[in-house]
């Protein structure tokens, strides 16, 4: 998955997108190390000690991993486990959006 | 979904076989209990020695061999002396574990799942053993592509039927999963909501956590409703919230480094 979403970071920089990650391990310090190794620039909540089990999962109901939601531009649910080859333009049609409603007066 | 599948054995034969071991008998045991754990002792060492060599091809990559061993899988040659133990015992409480056992390990075009499902529901609809039919029958849609439709409406007439409240609301709990988990439309999630709601009125025991949970996601996490909030510290403590994105589109990734 890193490839994927290094790759998708890349493609909508200085565009009005951003990954968010919430993150299930249960030690913060391995995970903090693997952000650094594997150059994981995007930011991640952390689900806490319980891992997988954790505050954000539950109250968000999440029953496999990984799972993603997009949000557009207001924070409304658009797509809920997108399948990994309609992310990118999933993503783009979003971004596409957001870019003609920040123009219209 | 090969490894959604390898999990899904996993899941249901550890869940199935969670009755405590029989001692092991020379003779054939005298109460249907009795016979069951000896034939639940006997299928989960075969089934063991045979899925240990096939977990170790599949993580070799070695699909061959995989695929080879599959045909080998003891399950099929369970089914036969399952069933014929449930008929032995017919109409009478004693069949239902083995009906129930046929059921959930008649799959992957093994055996034939529609007999047993139908006796539990023509002979033991209000039997106080039908805690899994419900979460089987969910899994059976979304894993094995059974017909949707029929499993809606079996759950109705279980949370309907049967008397005791852990299974009515099991019932309840799983068919709004259904409908959850596939494409539904507004009628069936209002029902559902409904459905959730009656069942967090009975619940006891596990199930009204998971219960609130669903309720959440029919109610706060459709498409086209707002996100709730997060609130929540980063991987290095740092307090951050979902809405400090408001004005970009922001894929939300629950992940984990496994």
């Amino acid at each position: 998955m890193y490839p994927h979403e290094r790759s998708l970071v890349k493609r909508f920089a200085g565009q009005p997108f951003a990954l968010v990650g919430v993150n299930s391990d249960k030690d913060r310090n391995k995970i903090r190390q693997v952000v650094k190794d594997k150059s994981i620039t995007w930011r991640s909540f952390w689900n806490g000690s319980k891992g997988m089990r954790g505050p954000i999962s539950l109250h968000w109901n999440i029953k496999g991993w990984p799972t993603v939601y997009l949000l557009d531009a207001k924070g409304v649910i658009r797509h809920k486990n997108v399948a990994t080859e309609r992310l990118d333009d999933a993503i783009e049609r979003l971004v596409g959006e957001a870019q003609r409603t920040k123009r219209a007066p | 979904m090969k490894r959604a599948s390898c999990l899904a054995i996993g899941l249901l034969t550890c869940a199935s076989l969670a009755a405590p071991q029989g001692e092991e008998t020379e003779q054939a045991p005298a109460t249907a209990k009795g016979l069951y754990k000896a034939y639940e002792a006997e299928f989960r060492l075969a089934y063991d020695a045979w899925r240990r060599p096939w977990l170790a091809a599949r993580r070799r990559g070695d699909t061959k061999a995989a695929t080879a061993l599959e045909k080998q899988d003891p399950t099929g040659s369970f089914l036969p002396r399952f069933a014929a133990a449930a008929a032995r015992y017919a109409g009478t409480e004693d069949a239902v574990p083995f009906l129930l056992w046929t059921l959930t390990h008649a799959r992957y075009g093994r055996g034939d799942p529609s007999k047993p499902l139908a006796t539990l529901i023509a002979a033991h609809i209000k039997s106080k053993q039908l805690e899994r039919l419900p979460i089987v029958l969910a899994l059976r849609v979304t894993r094995e592509g059974a017909d949707r439709t029929k499993a809606l409406e079996l759950q109705a007439r279980i949370a309907a039927k049967n008397p005791h409240p852990e299974i009515a609301t099991n019932a309840l709990y799983w068919r709004s999963w259904i409908i959850s988990e596939t494409p539904g439309n507004a009628g069936e999630h209002k029902r559902a909501v409904a459905d959730l709601k009656k069942a967090l009125a009975i619940a006891g025991g596990q199930m009204p956590a998971r219960c609130r949970s669903l309720l959440f996601e029919f109610e706060h996490l459709q498409i086209g409703m707002t996100a709730p909030e997060i609130e929540a510290e980063d991987i290095d403590g740092q307090v951050f919230r979902l809405t400090d994105y408001r004005g970009k589109v922001v894929m939300l990734s629950f992940w984990g480094d496994w």
